[in-house]
């Protein structure tokens, strides 16, 4: 690290040779900059599409066994089904059967009715009469009774039928569901291969710009340090550093960069600011040639102390 | 922002030269706050001064009971901060932002780098501050008699 007084250092970073440093400096900070900033976005993208992949493929999973669901939705359905049209057959039976006694019991109930009917025509004596009467109503009765039920065999026989059909359409519609589904399945499988093929091109991607990273880091870290070649500088990441000729606990530092929070002033790019040895940039000061001209601090304290006064007579305070 | 023209204008920094108050931007560090962001608390410890750049602060203390009262509001070009500064000791007051508003900081240690570089433009920024605390308790003892 060479000594040197401000004048000079001033002169140094005005220079023609420092400037074109500087500008390398520059674009290296941006390279760098750049080359971080597009790592960053493809890493984020590689997460983004990674994660997608796998939670497209936990989906597809999921949608194949929904499919299975249905699939065996629809098989006990068709069983159910089966079992209500192999009930229905004995009811069918029943109805059968019931029906031809109904059949017959209305013939024998017309006979009796005609019987009665001619009886009455041929002005049959009462006690003739009566028990035609009593055998016409008992069958009128039995009629009734085994029409009634019939219509409830056959009533039955239709609510098998009914839940039958009714089980039979939703089992054709599981089936259709299950190949839906499935299909749906495929296309999630599909699209989460894609997306883990376009992962992996992200990842490649990713693992050739963090290599550009490193070769901007490098590329930076070569500028800043050919400033001790060049300047006799010692390089610091913010400041260069250059020891102070006439004071050995004092030294100047060449701030590269603008911050307003991290020091205890604003520091600005290429101003020249003095540090103290020990304390180094804990504690920086704008670097000065010298104080001001004491004349002009004696008039101002002249015109102050000695002119503008309220009066002699003014109360003190 | 305008450093120097907000310097220029502030009543502590009120008789400095052109030199001395280039010197004291370079040495300050602009702070912003957000409308009722607190700048420092009553009874912190603090070293430094604040000069308004832009916005207004309020200006609080607890009274007997414990509740804040808001005893002044300080405005563009306007200094707080300046009494532990002097006096060392904590805070008096806590100083509240009442409209977004940009602050110039000074601390103690950046005023030793003004005073070690320009010490009569330091004087005067004493001078200033004392001005400032005469003119305050000119003001109480006025009050102080009306109460008499």
């Amino acid at each position: 690290m060479q000594t040197k007084r401000l004048p000079e250092i001033r002169e140094l970073v005005a220079s023609p040779e420092f400037l074109e440093w500087w500008k390398d400096l520059v674009a290296a900070r941006t390279a760098l900059a750049d080359a971080e900033a597009q790592r960053d976005e493809l890493l984020a993208q590689l997460t983004l599409m990674e994660f997608r992949a796998e939670l497209t493929q936990k989906n597809a999973i999921d949608t194949l066994y929904r499919a299975g669901e249905h699939e065996d939705g629809a098989a006990r359905s068709l069983a159910e089904s089966t079992a209500l049209e192999n009930r229905s057959f004995p009811g069918v039976a029943a109805f059968e059967e019931q029906r031809f006694k109904v059949s017959e019991i209305w013939y024998r109930l017309g006979a009796a009715e005609k019987a009665l009917d001619d009886a009455k025509e041929q002005n049959r004596p009462k006690n003739e009469l009566d028990p035609l009467e009593r055998r016409y109503r008992a069958l009128a009765d039995e009629y009734e009774r085994e029409m009634a039920r019939r219509k409830r065999l056959w009533g039955e026989v239709e609510q098998l039928w009914t839940s039958s059909t009714e089980i039979n359409l939703i089992t054709c519609e599981e089936r259709v569901l299950a190949r839906k589904v499935r299909k749906e399945s495929e296309a999630l499988f599909g699209l989460a291969e894609e997306r883990k093929k376009k992962a992996h091109g992200l990842k490649a991607e990713a693992d050739a710009s963090a290599t550009a990273v490193e070769a901007a880091r490098a590329k930076l870290t070569a500028v800043r340090k050919k400033a001790r070649d060049l300047f006799g500088a010692s390089v610091g990441t913010d400041f260069l550093y250059f020891r102070h000729r006439e004071d050995q606990r004092q030294a100047f530092a060449v701030c590269l960069v603008d911050d307003r929070e991290a020091y205890n002033v604003e520091v600005k790019a290429l101003a020249i600011y003095s540090v103290d040895r020990q304390r180094g940039v804990g504690f920086l000061e704008p670097a000065r040639v010298a104080p001001a001209s004491l004349e002009e601090g004696d008039r101002r304290f002249e015109n102050y102390f000695l002119t503008g006064r309220k009066g002699s007579t003014a109360p003190s305070a | 922002m305008d450093k120097l023209g907000v310097l220029s204008g502030s009543p502590l920094f009120e008789m400095l030269s052109n030199q001395e108050l280039e010197y004291v931007a370079d040495l300050s560090r602009p702070r912003r706050f957000d409308a009722t962001q607190v700048v420092f608390e009553e009874g912190e410890l603090g070293d430094s001064v604040y000069i308004i750049a832009t916005g207004e602060v309020e200006v609080l203390r607890r009274d007997a009971t414990g509740a804040q009262k808001v005893i002044a509001v300080l405005g563009a070009q306007q200094f707080f901060g300046e009494m532990s500064l002097i006096d060392k000791e904590y805070r008096s007051a806590t100083i509240r932002a009442r409209s977004d508003c940009e602050l110039l900081h000074l601390t103690a240690e950046n005023l030793t780098s003004f005073r070690k570089q320009h010490r009569d433009g330091f004087t005067f920024v004493i001078i200033n501050i004392a001005r400032m605390l005469s003119a305050r308790l000119r003001e109480a003892n006025t009050r102080l008699a009306a109460r008499l």
